[in-house]
């Protein structure tokens, strides 16, 4: 392999996958990135970087004077290319090391086969669907943070995706908290599809690609395919049953609270302070258009605050996860939030008091029980 | 700030001492490496297996069970190859020549997995050290067959077994099937035995779990229950012989000896080989002996004391074990065959040794025999927290009252 590439370009293709590189795995070829050259019009670099979980790959344009495949550590070419004059840059495969030549610099690193490296998932885009970024960073944003982090239940650690040809939905849930959110736009798809992806992989076609634009979306069998222009992201799926999360979404709520969600946050983050930091636990009491939000923690001590809010029900106690509720704040993205409840033992419901026709979003919170 | 000075010359002669010696070296070692997967009179079981792939009749957990040393996680591995081959389309034999195979082999496929039993000062909280893991497949890249020994109890803890599950809940990387070879299954401690359970509980289609054990009964009886068994037997000594000369340049006499010695455990058989420490581990076994002989207990408490002796160190006190029964066996030879100790094993001391001298002492020779059956069975005692020197001092107490001086 020798190829000739603009510094920029390579600069920017090693930032872009450097990310998916792992820190710490027990195969060395992860800890490499692929560089394959192609001759002739439709050929240049592919860079291609993989923690078995996510798999990205970057095209750039390149003088390719002769073809071939090598994997080269990661981390030292980009601490390379990063300290490289701005000049073309030449890498050239001698034997089983890797020469890259940059006006006076030389350096020569060592390598690893192809054949080591593990394969990239090339499935087709034929039939692949479009979705706006915008789009997909909303749904990502607003319910990633509400995935499970616990090993016992793996399929809690992704994101189920819901496709259908009028909307797309992603709802995420650790079995004590739910998001979802809902966004009305048509698509291409042809038939209706429901996966579960882990959360960084969507996560990662935010960071790398342009806000307005659009990426194709692809689903085979194992994999999730996701295209930007020259950027192509793999992401493996979960497999397994997502709970039937519908029925944990409380619908027959007869007590409304209002809030300003900028005030309640402040509350919050203020009674955090003296919680215990493995449950969080706030009370939160609604009686006549006034919120208290108190904490009381042995050995912490007790803390009280209240703020306004419309109320009009019968009073109500009740205790959270404080975590929980200010994560829900945070991505919430409206300046009220509308509390919906039933009694202190159900799951409350949490939305923006005012919403778009095209989206809803939701989030569930199950309260905490206190035996004192 | 003092400047270090390196000569040309003093470069050179580093340089010179070593890349010679290292290819040499390493020509070598390339020679005589075995394989991850290397089928030793395994024809019955790769002829079971072949029939089960072709008819499409293998369960998702399998158990390969077998005495140590047997091949049984190259077996796993074969399968885990037959699985994911590119060319046999999962039905028959791997090839070795796909990429598929060839990764599989230096365990580089992402889609087979070896799990091993770790000491607990591998796992941070709930999470797996995977800097040290890392280290360890570097040393199994290199020679998959050596045993890996720890100082520590080395077990399948519960983040072991999660990250099983998490794996088995993702899809394939490129293979078809997702393969989990677990050796040592029989380690598995009691929380991830149970989070072991649930995860058979929930059978995933393109998921694999080979258990490899050499005492299967120590499995959970629901673990067991869940798994399609195979026994794998050790190659015969004649093919270990030839091996070892063949692969090894072993002399077919040393060769013979080490493996009586190692019980017909080539991995043992290897260890012996290559370890400076065996010769150190007969001279325990010989000052052992001699300390039972010696009248009173002030020779024992010498032995069981010694910070630098085999009872402060687990890896080593299981190879001391070891040496320590195939002696007390001779013993038991010399003592049954008479004066002339002709029955004696290849692998037995000269008969003017502290062995021989403990033979002709012992009084009683079915006590001699109830002690060996317990140091057998000794080997579960040590998977539990045992205390070393205590386990160490009841053994020579033992050793004592066999020859009448137990008092």
């Amino acid at each position: 392999m020798k190829i000739s590439v603009v510094k920029e370009n390579l600069l920017k293709a090693v930032n872009a996958i450097s990310p998916i590189v792992p820190t710490r795995s027990t195969m060395p070829a992860l800890y490499n990135i692929l560089l394959e050259a192609e001759e002739g019009e439709e050929g240049g670099l592919k860079i291609v970087a993989t923690d078995l979980d996510i798999s990205l790959s970057h095209r750039l344009k390149a003088n390719v004077k002769k073809s071939g495949a090598i994997t080269i550590p990661a981390r030292k070419l980009g601490e390379i290319v990063r300290e490289l004059p701005n000049a073309p840059v030449s890498i050239e495969q001698i034997d089983e090391k890797v020469k890259i030549v940059c006006d006076k610099s030389s350096f020569i690193l060592p390598s690893i086969p192809k054949s080591d490296f593990p394969a990239f998932p090339e499935k087709s885009f034929e039939g692949a669907f479009t979705v706006s970024n915008a789009i997909m960073s909303k749904l990502v944003n607003a319910t990633s943070y509400a995935a499970g982090k616990d090993d016992d239940r793996p399929i809690l650690k992704g994101i189920l995706w819901e496709i259908n040809k009028d909307e797309s939905s992603m709802i995420s849930t650790n079995g004590h908290r739910l998001a979802k959110m809902v966004y009305k736009e048509k698509t291409n798809i042809s038939e209706p599809l429901n996966v579960v992806v882990p959360p960084k992989a969507l996560e990662m076609v935010e960071k790398l690609c342009s806000e307005d634009g659009s990426v194709e979306v692809v689903i085979d069998g194992s994999h999730l395919g996701i295209r930007e222009k020259d950027t192509v992201i793999f992401s493996r799926l979960i497999e397994g049953t997502y709970p039937n999360y519908e029925q944990v979404i409380p619908i027959h709520n007869n007590k409304i609270a209002v809030i300003d969600t900028e005030k309640f946050n402040e509350t919050l983050r203020r009674m955090l302070i003296l919680a215990n930091t493995a449950t969080y636990r706030v009370r939160l009491y609604f009686k006549d258009n006034l919120l208290n939000v108190s904490v009381k923690t042995e050995d912490l001590g007790e803390g009280e605050d209240s703020v306004e809010m419309e109320y009009k029900d019968e009073p109500l106690e009740i205790y959270f996860n404080g975590s929980y509720l200010l994560d829900v704040l945070k991505y919430l993205g409206s300046e009220q939030v509308k509390i919906c409840m039933q009694n202190s033992e159900s799951g409350i419901l949490l939305v923006p008091a005012s919403e778009s026709e095209k989206q809803r979003h939701l989030n569930v919170i199950m309260p905490l029980k206190v035996t004192e | 700030m003092a400047r270090q000075d390196v000569t040309s010359a003093d470069e050179t002669a580093l340089a010179d001492s070593s890349p010679m010696e290292e290819i040499v070296s390493e020509t070598a070692l390339q020679s005589r490496r075995l394989g991850l997967i290397e089928l030793l009179d395994k024809d019955l079981q790769i002829s079971m297996l072949e029939s089960a792939l072709k008819r499409d009749r293998l369960a998702g957990t399998l158990l390969f069970f077998g005495p140590e040393g047997s091949g049984k996680s190259s077996l796993a591995f074969w399968l885990a190859a037959a699985l994911n081959c590119t060319t046999n389309e999962g039905r028959t034999a791997p090839c070795f020549q796909c990429n598929s195979c060839c990764k599989i082999q230096s365990l580089n496929h992402p889609d087979v997995l070896w799990i091993f039993p770790l000491p607990g000062s591998f796992y941070k909280g709930e999470h797996l050290d995977e800097m040290r893991l890392a280290k360890i497949f570097e040393q199994k890249r290199l020679e998959p067959w050596i045993e890996l020994q720890f100082a520590e109890k080395s077990e399948h803890h519960l983040a072991a077994v999660r990250r099983i599950r998490q794996e088995a809940s993702r899809s394939c990387y490129e293979g078809r099937r997702k393969v989990f070879v677990i050796t040592g299954a029989d380690r598995l401690r009691i929380e991830a035995a149970n989070a072991f359970l649930k995860l058979l509980e929930e059978p995933r289609p393109n998921v694999t779990l080979i258990l490899c054990s050499d005492r299967p009964a120590s499995l959970l009886p629901t673990i067991l229950s869940r798994c399609q068994r195979l026994q794998v037997t050790r190659p015969g000594v004649s093919t270990l012989t030839g091996l070892l000369e063949s692969r090894f340049g072993i002399r077919a006499e040393e060769a013979g000896e080490l493996l009586a010695l190692a019980d017909g455990n080539l991995a043992g058989t290897l260890r012996m080989k290559s370890e400076d420490s065996y010769q150190a581990q007969k001279e325990w076994v010989d000052n052992t002996f001699q300390a039972v002989l010696e009248p009173g207990y002030s020779g024992c408490y010498a032995l069981v004391d010694n910070r630098k002796g085999p009872m402060y160190n687990r890896g080593d006190f299981e190879r001391y074990l070891a040496l320590l029964t195939q002696a007390l066996q001779d013993s038991l030879l010399i003592r049954l065959s008479g004066p002339k100790g002709e029955n004696a094993s290849p692998g037995s001391t000269p008969k003017k040794g502290p062995i021989s001298k403990y033979a002709d002492r012992v009084a009683d020779s079915q006590a001699l025999i109830k002690l060996i059956t317990r140091m057998v069975n000794l080997r579960d005692e040590l998977n539990r927290n045992v205390n070393l020197r205590l386990l160490g001092w009841s053994i020579l107490k033992d050793m004592k009252e066999v020859i009448g001086d137990g008092a």
